[in-house]
C-alpha cells in the first residue's frame, strides 16, 4: 500500500548520503548516550536499593498500636534508651494470636519469605564484661530467607534451637566470643539465661554485626515474657518496588494489622532516587529534543531541495497525502534505522565500561544492566520523535503546487 | 466523438493585480487528433495546456476531457485523473535524478499502486526499445543526453497508455536533429495507439506536419487550420498573415 512512498523515500535517503549519514549519526549518538545513562543510573539505584532493603524485611505486619521496634534500634544509638518505658509500650503492641496470620502469609505465593519476630533490648555478658544488645528471636529457616545469615557466616555453624545463639562480628570481637563459647544474656526486668554461641555472622552492617543476638523464637519469648506472643512478622517480596501493591493486599486481608513497608523507613533514599530518576529523564528528554530539532531542521532543507521531484510526482498524479507520506516515511525509516544502531551502540558502550572497569582492578561494585523493555521504549520514542520532526517538510510537500515547479523549470 | 471540449474557458491570475491570460476559449478536438497549438510567447500556450492537464483550474468555463468535466473533480481525483488518462512530456524533461531510466518510466505505474510485475516491467522495457535507448534503461538519468532524456520522458508519458498526450515545447531544449525524431515518434506514437495529442510548439516546421493547427494570441484563438485539407501553401500564407481568421 505504501510501496510507491517507500521507494521513493528510501531512494531519497539513499541518494543524499551525506545528510542521511548526518541525521543517523545524530540519532545513534542521542540513542547511545540515552541507553548508557540510563542503564548507569537504574544499575546505580538497584545497588541502592539493594543494598538498603535487599538484606531486610520489605514488608511488616505489626500490631496496631506503636510498636516496640528499635528500642535499641538497628540504627538507633543505644545510650539514648530510656528502659523503664519499655515494658509498658511493649505489652500491649504484641502479636497475640498470630499463627493463624503466619499460616495464612507462608502460603502467601507473592512472598518469598515471611518470619515471625520476638524482639526485645537486653544485655549480653561474658564474664564481666557485658553489651548492650537486640534479641531477635527468630523460626531460624524463615529468618535466614530474610537476612541470609547461612551464607555470611564468619566462624561456627548457622544454626538455632536449644540454647544455641548467633552473634555479630563486632560483638563477637568486643567480648572475644568464638562458637562453643557460654553466656549470659539479660533483660532490662531482670530476667536473664545462659546461652551457647554457635556462630558468628557478618552481616555487612555495624551496627547490626555489633549488637545483633539471634535466638530460637521460643526462647526469645520466654525471655522478654511474651507469653507466646510476637513483635512482628518480617516478610520479604521478590520485586521491591512492589512492596505497596502487596502492602495493601494484606491490609484489606487483614484489617486489624498495621502493615508497612520498607518505603516508610526509607523516605530519604526514595527521594534521592526520585530526584536523580527525574534529572535523569529530564537529561533524556533534552538529548531526544536537540537531536528531533536536527532531524526536523534537515529535512525541512530536504523537502525544499526535492521539491521539484514532489512537483513531478504530483503532475503524475501522485496524491497530496501520498506526497507527505514520503517524508514522514523518511523520518520513520531514519528513526527506526538510528535508534537501533543506538541501541547496539549503548549496550556496547555498557560492555566496554564494564569490561573496562574490570581490566583497570576498579571491578564495580555494582551491575550495570541494559533493560531490554528500556531499549524497547526508546526506539519506539525515537522513532515517533523523528517522524514528527518529518512534520514540517511534509506538510510543505502537501502544499505544494505541480506547476509552480513546472513553470520555473 | 469529442476527446476536449472546451466551454468559455477564462483564466485570470492574481488577485489584486488582476492578469487576464485566456479569454472565453471555445474549442473541441475529436479523439486521435494530432494537433499543434502555436502562438508568440506569453500569448497563453502554456496556461491553457496546464488546464487540458488538470494541473490548474480555469478561472470560470468547463472544461470536459473524456466525459470528465474537470471542474467537478476533488483534489485526488484530478491527481488519480492525470494518472490514469493523460500524459505529460513537457520541455525540460522533469525525470527523477534519484531513479533510473527505466524506473523513471515505470513511475506513473507505481504512483497508482502498482508493484514490480513482469507484465508492467516488460511493457516499461518495449517502450524504452521503441525510444531506441533500451542501452541506457539501467543509467541514471543525468547520464543521458538532452535529447536522450526527453525520449525517456515521452516512454515515461506512454507507460499508463493515456488517451491523451499534452506536450509542451517538447523540442524546444533540442537540437534539430534529436527533435525531429521525437516529433516522428510523437506521430507514430498518434497513429499507432489512436492516442489524442496537443503539441505546444514555436516551431512552424513541426506545426506543418500536425493534421491540426490553432493558434493563439493575446489569450484568444486566432487561427485553426488543417493543412491536409487546405494544402501547405495555403498553410503557410495564413500563418504569415496578422488577422485572425476565427
Ligand atoms: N501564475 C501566474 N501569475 C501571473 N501571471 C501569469 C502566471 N502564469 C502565467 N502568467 C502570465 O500569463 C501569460 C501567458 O503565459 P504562458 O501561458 O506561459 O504563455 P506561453 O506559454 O504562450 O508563452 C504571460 O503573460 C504570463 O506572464
Ligand atoms: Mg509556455
Amino acid at each position: 500500500m505504501l510501496r510507491f512512498e517507500f521507494m521513493v523515500a528510501w531512494r531519497f535517503l539513499k541518494e543524499a548520503r551525506s545528510q542521511t549519514f548526518l541525521i543517523l549519526a545524530g540519532i545513534t549518538i542521542g540513542v547511545a548516550v540515552q541507553i548508557f545513562l540510563s542503564s548507569l543510573i537504574g544499575g546505580l539505584q538497584d545497588n541502592l536499593v539493594a543494598s538498603t532493603v535487599g538484606n531486610s524485611p520489605h514488608i511488616v505486619l505489626e500490631s496496631f498500636e506503636d510498636p516496640p521496634r528499635s528500642i535499641l534500634g538497628e540504627r538507633g544509638n543505644p545510650q539514648t534508651v530510656v528502659l523503664p518505658t519499655v515494658r509498658a509500650v511493649r505489652e500491649d503492641s504484641l502479636l497475640l494470636s498470630w499463627q493463624p496470620l503466619q499460616e495464612s502469609l507462608s502460603r502467601n505465593t507473592e512472598l518469598t519469605a515471611s518470619s515471625p519476630l520476638a524482639q526485645g533490648s537486653g544485655f549480653l555478658a561474658r564474664g564481666s564484661a557485658n553489651r548492650p544488645v537486640v534479641v531477635k528471636g527468630v523460626d531460624f529457616p524463615q529468618a535466614d530467607r530474610i537476612y541470609r545469615v547461612t551464607s555470611r557466616m564468619v566462624e561456627g555453624e548457622a544454626r538455632l534451637g536449644g540454647t544455641g545463639i548467633l552473634v555479630g562480628k563486632g560483638l563477637a570481637s568486643d567480648l572475644s566470643l568464638t562458637s562453643g563459647d557460654s553466656v549470659q544474656v539479660s533483660t532490662a526486668d531482670g530476667a536473664s539465661a545462659t546461652f551457647t554461641v554457635n556462630g558468628v555472622f557478618d552481616l555487612e552492617t555495624q551496627v547490626v554485626n555489633d549488637s545483633w543476638v539471634f535466638m530460637d523464637l521460643s526462647r526469645a519469648q520466654a525471655l522478654f515474657n511474651f507469653t507466646g506472643a510476637l513483635t512482628r512478622i518480617e516478610m520479604q517480596i521478590p520485586e521491591v518496588f512492589q512492596s505497596e501493591r502487596i502492602a495493601e493486599r494484606l491490609k484489606r486481608e487483614f484489617p486489624g494489622y498495621r502493615v508497612e513497608t520498607w518505603q516508610t523507613q526509607n523516605q530519604q533514599l526514595l527521594a534521592a532516587l526520585q530526584s536523580q530518576s527525574a534529572s535523569s529523564l529530564m537529561i533524556q528528554f533534552f538529548v531526544l529534543l536537540a537531536v528531533t530539532l536536527g532531524i526536523a531542521s534537515v529535512l525541512a532543507i530536504t523537502a525544499v531541495q526535492k521539491s521539484k521531484e514532489i512537483g513531478i510526482l504530483k503532475a503524475m498524479g501522485a496524491r497530496t497525502a501520498s506526497a507527505s507520506r514520503i517524508f514522514l516515511l523518511q523520518g520513520a525509516i531514519l528513526g527506526i534505522t538510528g535508534s537501533i544502531m543506538g541501541s547496539l551502540v549503548g549496550t556496547g558502550l555498557i560492555q566496554a565500561f564494564t569490561l573496562l572497569t574490570e581490566s583497570t582492578g576498579g571491578a564495580l561494585t555494582f551491575t550495570v544492566r541494559v533493560d531490554p523493555s528500556n531499549v524497547l521504549a526508546l526506539v519506539i520514542i525515537s522513532t515517533t520523535a523523528s517522524t514528527f520532526a518529518a512534520i514540517y517538510p511534509a506538510r510543505k510537500a502537501a502544499k505544494l503546487v505541480p506547476i509552480e515547479v513546472i513553470k520555473t523549470g | 466523438m469529442a476527446m476536449i471540449k472546451l466551454n468559455k474557458v477564462n483564466k485570470i491570475f492574481g488577485k489584486e493585480v488582476k492578469t487576464q491570460v485566456l479569454f472565453d476559449i471555445d474549442i473541441e478536438v475529436p479523439q486521435e487528433q494530432f494537433m499543434a497549438l502555436i502562438g508568440p510567447s506569453g500569448s497563453g500556450k502554456s496556461t491553457l495546456l496546464n488546464l487540458l492537464g488538470a494541473l490548474d483550474r480555469p478561472t470560470s468555463g468547463d472544461i470536459i476531457i473524456g466525459r470528465q468535466n474537470l471542474s467537478l473533480l476533488s483534489e485526488n481525483k484530478l491527481a488519480d485523473f492525470r494518472n490514469r488518462f493523460l500524459g505529460f512530456i513537457f520541455q525540460f524533461h522533469y525525470l527523477l535524478p534519484e531513479f533510473t531510466a527505466l524506473e523513471n518510466v515505470l513511475m506513473p505505474h507505481w504512483i497508482s499502486g502498482g508493484g514490480n510485475d513482469h507484465r508492467i516491467t516488460r511493457e516499461a522495457k518495449r517502450l524504452i526499445d521503441r525510444v531506441g535507448l533500451s542501452s541506457q534503461m539501467h543509467k541514471r538519468i543525468n547520464l543521458l543526453s538532452g535529447g536522450q532524456q526527453q525520449r525517456i520522458a515521452i516512454a515515461r508519458a506512454l507507460l499508463n497508455r493515456p488517451k491523451l498526450i499534452l506536450a509542451d515545447e517538447p523540442t524546444g531544449a533540442l537540437d534539430s536533429k534529436s527533435g525531429d525524431q521525437v516529433l516522428e515518434l510523437l506521430q507514430e506514437v498518434n497513429s499507432e495507439n489512436h492516442t489524442t495529442f496537443i503539441v505546444v510548439t514555436h516551431d512552424r516546421n513541426v506545426a506543418m506536419r500536425a493534421e491540426r493547427i490553432v493558434e493563439l494570441r493575446d489569450g484568444i484563438i486566432c487561427k485553426d487550420l488543417k493543412p491536409s485539407v487546405i494544402g501547405t501553401e495555403r498553410t503557410m500564407e495564413e500563418l504569415e498573415s496578422h488577422e485572425c481568421t476565427v
